[in-house]
């Protein structure tokens, strides 16, 4: 059975009817059939189905939808030139979540990007050969919108966050630190005009190496973007690839220029796939994330001034 | 829970779960009406239980159950203090539960099954989950392996962690409970089934420990999406022992299945009654 919805927000076959809120597609109002009726040999208990509003790949931007109807989402831009370990980031955290690890007293609470998350880290996985591969680079279709990744998570009090994580090419930050107008930018520009948090990726192996001049650059570009408007929007630096040393001159080139003017919410953390000896880089990333949520949820939280208390108030009176 | 209270059991297991076992052995134990639960009246069709209770009967173990659900066979029973519950039985393959992850959807009668029932067994056989190898507890050794990259075209399969929270995230959503705050009904039971199987030293921890240790992303989904008071992991032994589908096993065929298997109730406590199972929420224990 094929057939499409005149709604152009409706993708009936892979989730569900999202008008009527049909189980039989036929009885839909907007739904057509694009096949010519062969033989009508479908029985008919095949026609129900509660078909699930999530696809359980990346989001694209009309799948947010069905998410953020419900909840309150934090966007979380994860930006950086190619290759800084950004996608490498996002399965290491995932994994970390799958093997019982908490972001602080937030605890893994399921997700409605499961094969998203799980295609990125199968990369991070043992397999027969013994062998274990990053992530491949996630390709640059100009103009598209990241793939986005989702994440529930509780805390004891019951407090439930629904972050979500763009997993964007870093072409698209190259593009948008040349030209903001670029059409190839249209995606880093997307990111940095909804995005609640940003992580800035800074590649320690690239800083390392005989590309350090370009990265650096280009490390600054970015951050330099992020920056415009960013008010009160918390900012993220991320020493990607930590277990390879850079020159502490180098990283203070960086962070200084980061912090060359005020930024409201800035903070640093060293990270890699690996621990090295004392040095906690898997925890990094848990940490990242919960700096991102207490800083978000301090500023939630701010309570309205109590104008006058008056003992009298009539309104006060019954308990 | 309320007296009058009706208590529908609806059982979640994948391919060789072990719930066809249980089934027939659960049928042996209410039949014989000397557990805490009792069958109130003979169903009219027990096609399926017969098939696995003769089985056993004869000391080997019983046959797979076959792919398409067509019927359900509800068992009216009632405890000692006389609450009355339905426990039902749809007769399904377990490659149901996995189609309904893979096609992601759900047909009528699991939609009407779902909507009937207000308690969930999952059966989880856990001696047969691999623990998957990750960057977190195996870390990289060296560059070199990292240059075989690319050379792995192997398909991603879906991890037993990600495929049970996408299963229960997806009941969930059939069921239209909402997962803002903790769920309280359906509860839920994880069965880990083939207790019997896993290692001496897995057997002396809480069935909830285990299932925290093996599948801890799953632990977590669960214990932060239900209530605490409406969610418990069991264990499960129905014969006790792995019987063969030829030769017949002469002790069992002797002492007869109703004086085999047990559960390993929440507090870890074994108890030869199976039909406990299903006890603790009805009766709120």
């Amino acid at each position: 059975m094929a057939g499409t919805c005149s709604k152009e927000d409706c993708y009936p076959l892979e989730t569900g009817c999202n008008h009527e809120g049909c189980n039989i597609l036929t009885e839909c109002k907007y739904y057509s059939h694009t096949e010519q009726p062969k033989e009508n040999t479908i029985e008919e208990e095949d026609e129900f189905y509660i078909r699930i509003p999530w696809t359980g790949n990346a989001f694209g931007l009309k799948d947010l939808n069905f998410l953020g109807s419900s909840s309150p989402v934090t966007l979380i831009g994860i930006s950086g030139v190619a290759s800084a370990g950004k996608t490498t980031f996002l399965a290491t955290l995932y994994c970390l979540l799958r093997n019982g690890h908490k972001v602080g007293d937030y605890t893994f609470s399921g997700s409605l990007t499961l094969i998203g998350w799980e295609n990125i880290a199968w990369y991070l996985s043992w397999k027969q050969h013994n062998n274990i591969q990053f992530p491949p680079h996630t390709s640059s279709n100009s103009g598209r919108i990241p793939g986005m990744l989702h994440l529930s998570l509780r805390n004891p009090n019951g407090d439930k966050k629904e972050l979500v994580f763009t997993d964007a090419p870093g072409e698209w930050f190259d593009h948008w630190t040349t030209n903001s107008k670029d059409p190839n930018a249209k995606g880093a520009n997307w990111i940095h005009e909804f995005a609640d948090a940003f992580l800035l990726f800074a590649d320690c192996e690239m800083l390392s190496g005989t590309q350090l001049g370009r990265a650096r650059q280009q490390t600054k570009a970015v951050a330099d973007r992020l920056k415009q408007g960013l008010d009160s929007r918390p900012f993220g630096l991320i020493w990607s690839k930590s277990d390879i040393q850079i020159d502490t001159d180098i990283k203070h080139q960086i962070s200084n220029h980061i912090q060359n003017s005020h930024i409201e919410h800035y903070k640093e953390f060293e990270t890699s796939v690996r621990n090295e000896g004392d040095k906690k880089f898997q925890e990094n990333i848990l940490n990242s994330i919960h700096w991102i949520i207490t800083t978000r949820s301090d500023q939630n939280n701010i309570l309205p001034e109590i104008v006058r208390i008056d003992s009298n108030d009539l309104f006060l009176s019954k308990r | 829970m309320a007296l009058n209270e009706e208590n529908t059991i609806l059982i979640i297991g994948g391919p060789n779960s072990g719930k066809t076992h249980f089934g027939g052995q659960l049928y042996g134990r209410l039949n014989t009406r000397s557990n805490h639960f009792k069958m109130i009246s003979q169903p009219e069709d027990i096609t399926i239980f017969k098939e696995v209770w003769d089985k056993l009967n004869e000391g080997k173990s019983a046959g797979h159950t076959h792919v398409d659900m067509h019927k359900t066979l509800e068992l009216q029973i009632e405890d000692e203090n006389g609450i009355k519950s339905t426990f039902t039985f749809p007769d399904y393959g377990g490659e149901q539960i996995k189609s309904i992850v893979n096609d992601r959807r759900l047909n009528q009668i699991w939609k009407e099954q779902i909507e009937k029932s207000n308690s969930w067994l999952l059966f989880i056989r856990l001696h047969e989950i691999v623990l998957i190898e990750d960057i977190v507890n195996r870390g990289i050794p060296n560059q070199e392996i990292l240059q075989l990259r690319n050379s792995d075209k192997n398909p991603m399969k879906l991890s037993d962690i990600a495929f049970y929270i996408e299963l229960l995230q997806i009941l969930i959503f059939a069921k239209q409970v909402s997962k803002k705050s903790l769920v309280n009904t359906p509860k839920l039971s994880v069965v880990i089934s083939c207790w019997d199987l896993l290692t001496k030293k897995e057997q002396k921890e809480l069935p909830r420990e285990i299932l925290a240790k093996k599948l801890p992303g799953l632990y977590d989904f669960i214990q932060t999406t239900w209530e605490k008071n409406a969610f418990q992991v069991i264990g499960l032994s129905s014969t006790e022992k792995s019987l063969s589908n030829e030769t017949p096993d002469m002790d069992f065929i002797k002492k007869g299945p109703e004086n085999f298997g047990y559960i390993i109730n929440n507090i870890g406590e074994k108890k030869n009654d199976l039909t406990l199972t299903i006890a603790s929420f009805v009766e709120n224990k």
